[in-house]
């Protein structure tokens, strides 16, 4: 099951990848975040990035979504490269995330958040709007079904009117990931998901992600330090230190890696 | 059982509708009856009209500064845009027409010239925000007033008569009313949705596919279009404009009232509007203390009660029926 | 050539009556990270203080001086004590409304207390000199070399004394300075102090070269002021008296050569074309969001 809205039609030379990092080099002044990053995501993959904290896993995401341009590189996405777009733009394309630390609208209740959404997909202009036509009128009811029925089905229906801030944690994460999926991405980028979460709620987020990946037919890249979610979920890691790959393959390859072992434990063993 | 409760909003939301409706036409034709009957004395109609004057002011100023979590201090800068452009087409350019429909031209042509204006103080936004924006649109209202007083024609620092009295209570009922309507119908639309949620999280905002420029451009525009409305209907109102009249004081007063109120909520702002009006009348008797004790109310207020009166809060007539508005509900 | 140098030497005087007023602007800036629209009418009671030295207590120019100085001190380190700490932790809305607040008070009260310009006779002899074929007026002299040795205390107080290093640390990181044993509300009020006696000092400045003051200069002047601490950045002290320098010499220059009302406005639209291209200032951090 889809949300309505636009296809989105791939460019002509979509290749077999979504998204595809080529020699992507980032500085930050004088320090270097990324060094010739180099990996791809095929479509409808559940990929994970780990590694060290400062490693540049972060800096991977801010990259993709426009946050900041790569110093050097390109990032092609559905075979269109889209370093240099501005982030609203990258998100109409495809490409949903969300963050380290939960950043929700924290005063707007928990189905405005998700309406929000939406906003790129709603054909009402600024007049129809000021004077509230018909269409506004049915797109309004069009995006508010929609996205009651997006959080009825993932458990949060019944929270719709609450004011998000007043959520508890785990609600208001699994919050964030619904408002990026409302904006009917292809692609979606979750950043620590499970972070300050005890491992009864990371099983209750691994199957959410899951479920939702199914219904929504989406390609999943996460940054995680739980492993048991990342060796659980992702058929596909990579392994970033000091902002260049180490290791890129699957969970077994990558658990067997010396060099990912070294990168972790300060040695291999 | 939800399905059967989605049937039944519609309808309520039409019985709603047709009796707010109601409620405004009685109003307007009151409004009407008390301006030809003279029902009520010249200064109380003046203090009535103020009063839906300052609504408008407070409404445009809180959509910025509320609703969209920015700091505008120089939103006089607008009002004077719009005061001057009406002027000057009732007064020199259309002076020899009727009345009845040079009056809504000219304010609506002001509150279109105050428009522009909002869209170059719109440009900054992208890239500024906080303090520094406050100073940009600080600046603007600085250089709107320098560049009145370097224009001759318009008499410069002397000021500007010759209006006609052409503000009456029927018209700016109706003024404050579209204004009350057009602003709501704003905010509990997408782009209301975008103007808060670049309010809460510019970033995230952007992340979630909203385009961050046209509404702040949008939220702008449609800001400065109707503090220059109320600034067509106050110099047809008291028939004398200068560029002293449109300074820091005055952007100060709707910082006021838009903050005793309560940002981010219309039903906050007609209060605020309304409660700051009464008062300023109520302290004329001490004269040119008059405003040595109203910044007073103003510190205490934030001290004491930074939020305003609503807070976020609405009252519930104001949002549609179907999903739930804006912040919390009253 | 020589009327280049009679303009600089204008500029300069001009420059450091708004270098003394920025400085205040710029230095609570630092630690409260607030905007203290009210410093403007703090370096207006300056002026007034000064006419009750001059005209009411018939004192003569080093004492109206200090009493100049002494009363704003005063004054601002009340403000800050009954208007501003309360809202220490408030959002900075309601710290900006405030101190508009306090300004529109302070403007008002003085209006209610003097509703007519006062003037001011001079402080000092009244003479001229040649230097170079350049006039140079006392009271230029005095503007000029008073703001410096002002402006060099306070230099040495912020980086040579423990208590500019607090300062500076507040500026900094202003949450974790008290786990530092710092008292953090005497250091604020130290820096409100310091600011206002500047503004003060200005204030007696301004009087020797405009004898005719009224409760509104501290808007037109300490508007002034503060574009020029927001030109050199806000929040820090060099750059608060670079931007007064500069926009002390683009007005004079702009006078010389344009019609006087046009001042203001080259005044504001500099401002604006430079915070399109230089958000930040000419001096000031760019301060980047972790996302």
């Amino acid at each position: 099951m889809t949300l309505s809205g636009d296809l989105k039609l791939p460019s002509p030379d979509a290749g077999s990848a979504a998204l595809e990092l080529k020699d992507v080099t980032h500085h930050f002044g004088g320090l270097r975040a990324l060094s010739g990053v180099n990996f791809s995501v095929a479509p409808g993959e559940l990929a994970g990035i780990i590694g060290p904290n400062g490693a540049g896993k972060t800096t991977v995401f801010n990259l993709i979504t426009g946050v900041y341009t790569p110093s050097i590189g390109k990032i092609i996405f559905q075979g269109r490269a889209i370093e240099g777009m501005r982030s609203s733009e990258i998100t109409e394309l495809g490409i949903a995330r969300t963050f380290q630390n939960i950043r929700l609208f924290k005063e707007l209740t928990v189905l405005d958040n998700v309406r929000a959404a939406h906003y790129a997909r709603m054909k009402v202009n600024p007049l129809e709007a000021l004077f509230h036509s018909g269409r506004h009128r049915s797109e309004e009811k069009r995006v508010t079904e929609e996205s009651r029925d997006l959080l009825d089905r993932f458990g949060l229906g019944g929270s719709a009117g609450e004011v998000s801030k007043n959520l508890p944690y785990g609600s208001q994460r699994r919050l964030e990931i619904l408002r990026a999926a409302a904006t009917n991405p292809s692609l979606i980028l979750l950043d620590e998901p499970a972070a300050g979460m005890h491992p009864g709620e990371v099983e209750q987020l691994m199957s959410f992600i899951l479920e939702l990946k199914k219904q929504l037919s989406l390609t999943v890249l996460l940054i995680e330090h739980q492993m048991r979610l990342v060796m659980g979920m992702c058929s596909h890691i990579v392994v970033l230190d000091f902002g260049m790959v180490i290791a890129d393959g699957g969970p077994q390859q990558v658990r067997a890696d010396a060099g990912v072992m070294k990168a972790y434990m300060g040695s291999a063993k | 059982m939800r399905k059967i409760m989605e049937f039944m909003r519609p309808a309520g939301a039409l019985g709603k509708y047709l009796s707010v409706k109601a409620v405004v036409a009685a109003g307007f034709m009151l409004a009407l009856a008390i301006s030809r009957f003279n029902l009520l004395d010249n200064y109380l109609q003046l203090i009535l009209m103020l009063i839906g004057i300052n609504l408008i002011l407070t409404l445009s100023l809180n959509l910025v500064n509320g609703y969209m979590g920015e700091f505008s201090v120089g939103h006089a800068g607008f009002m004077a845009a719009g005061a001057y452009v009406s002027s000057i087409l009732s007064v020199k350019v259309l002076a020899s027409y009727s009345p009845l429909w040079v009056f809504p031209c000219a304010v609506l042509a002001g509150g279109m010239a105050a428009g522009v204006v909002g869209l170059a103080v719109a440009v900054p936004s992208f890239k500024t925000r906080g303090d520094y924006l406050a100073i940009v649109t600080l600046a603007f209202s600085m250089i709107v007033k320098s560049v009145i007083e370097n224009i001759d024609a318009v008499g410069g620092p002397r000021g500007f008569l010759g209006m006609d009295k052409l503000t009456t209570l029927p018209w700016v009922f109706f003024w404050t009313i579209a204004t009350v309507w057009i602003i709501r119908n704003f905010i509990y639309s997408r782009f209301g949705r975008g103007v808060l949620s670049v309010r809460e999280d510019e970033i995230a905002a952007d992340l979630t596919g909203v385009n961050t420029r046209n509404v702040k451009m949008l939220a702008f525009v449609v800001s400065s279009f109707f503090a220059g409305i109320a600034g067509g209907l106050y110099a047809h109102l008291i028939q004398y404009i200068s560029p002293g009249v449109f300074d820091i004081v005055k952007s100060t007063e709707m910082l006021v009232m838009v903050y005793l109120g309560g940002v981010g909520s219309i039903a906050g702002s007609i209060i605020g509007a309304a409660t700051y009006t009464i008062l300023l009348e109520a302290l004329r008797p001490l004269g040119i203390w008059r405003m040595a004790v109203m910044p007073l109310l103003l510190i205490l207020l934030m001290i004491f009660r930074p939020k305003g009166i609503m807070g976020y809060r609405e009252a519930r007539c104001l949002s549609p029926s179907f999903g739930r508005g804006a912040g919390k509900e009253k | 050539m020589i009327y280049f140098f009679q303009q600089a030497l204008n500029a300069a005087q001009l420059g450091s009556v708004y270098a003394l007023i920025a400085l205040g602007y710029t230095m609570v800036y630092g630690v409260l990270s607030m905007i203290n629209f009210a410093h403007g009418d703090l370096f207006m009671v300056g002026a007034f203080l000064c006419f009750v030295g001059v005209v009411v207590l018939n004192l003569s120019f080093i004492p109206v001086l200090l009493m100049a100085m002494a009363g704003v001190t005063m004054l601002g380190v009340a403000t800050e004590r009954v208007a501003y700490r309360p809202l220490r932790n408030a959002p900075k809305a309601s710290a900006i409304i405030t101190s508009l607040g306090v300004g529109i008070f302070l403007e008002h009260f003085t209006l209610g207390l003097s509703p007519y310009p006062k003037y001011i006779p001079p402080l000092l002899p009244s003479f001229s000199f040649n230097a170079w074929g350049v006039s140079v007026s006392t009271f230029q002299l005095a503007t000029i070399s008073i703001s410096f040795i002002l402006m060099l205390a306070l230099y040495l107080v912020v980086n040579k004394t423990r208590v500019g290093l607090a300062m500076r640390a507040i500026s900094a990181d202003r949450g974790i300075v008290p786990l530092m044993g710092v008292p953090v509300d005497r250091i604020i009020a130290l820096t409100f102090a310091l600011g206002s006696g500047l503004g003060g000092a200005a204030g007696v400045m301004y009087a020797m070269a405009y004898p005719v003051i009224d409760p509104y200069i501290g808007i037109i002047i300490g508007w002034k002021a503060f574009i020029s601490a927001v030109i050199g950045g806000i929040g820090n002290i060099r750059g608060a008296v670079l931007g007064a320098y500069i926009l002390g010499t683009v007005e004079i220059m702009t006078a010389a050569f344009l019609p006087s009302t046009y001042r203001d406005l080259v005044a504001f639209s500099l401002l604006l074309i430079l915070l399109i291209f230089r958000p930040h200032g000419l001096l000031g951090r760019v301060e980047s969001q972790k996302v």
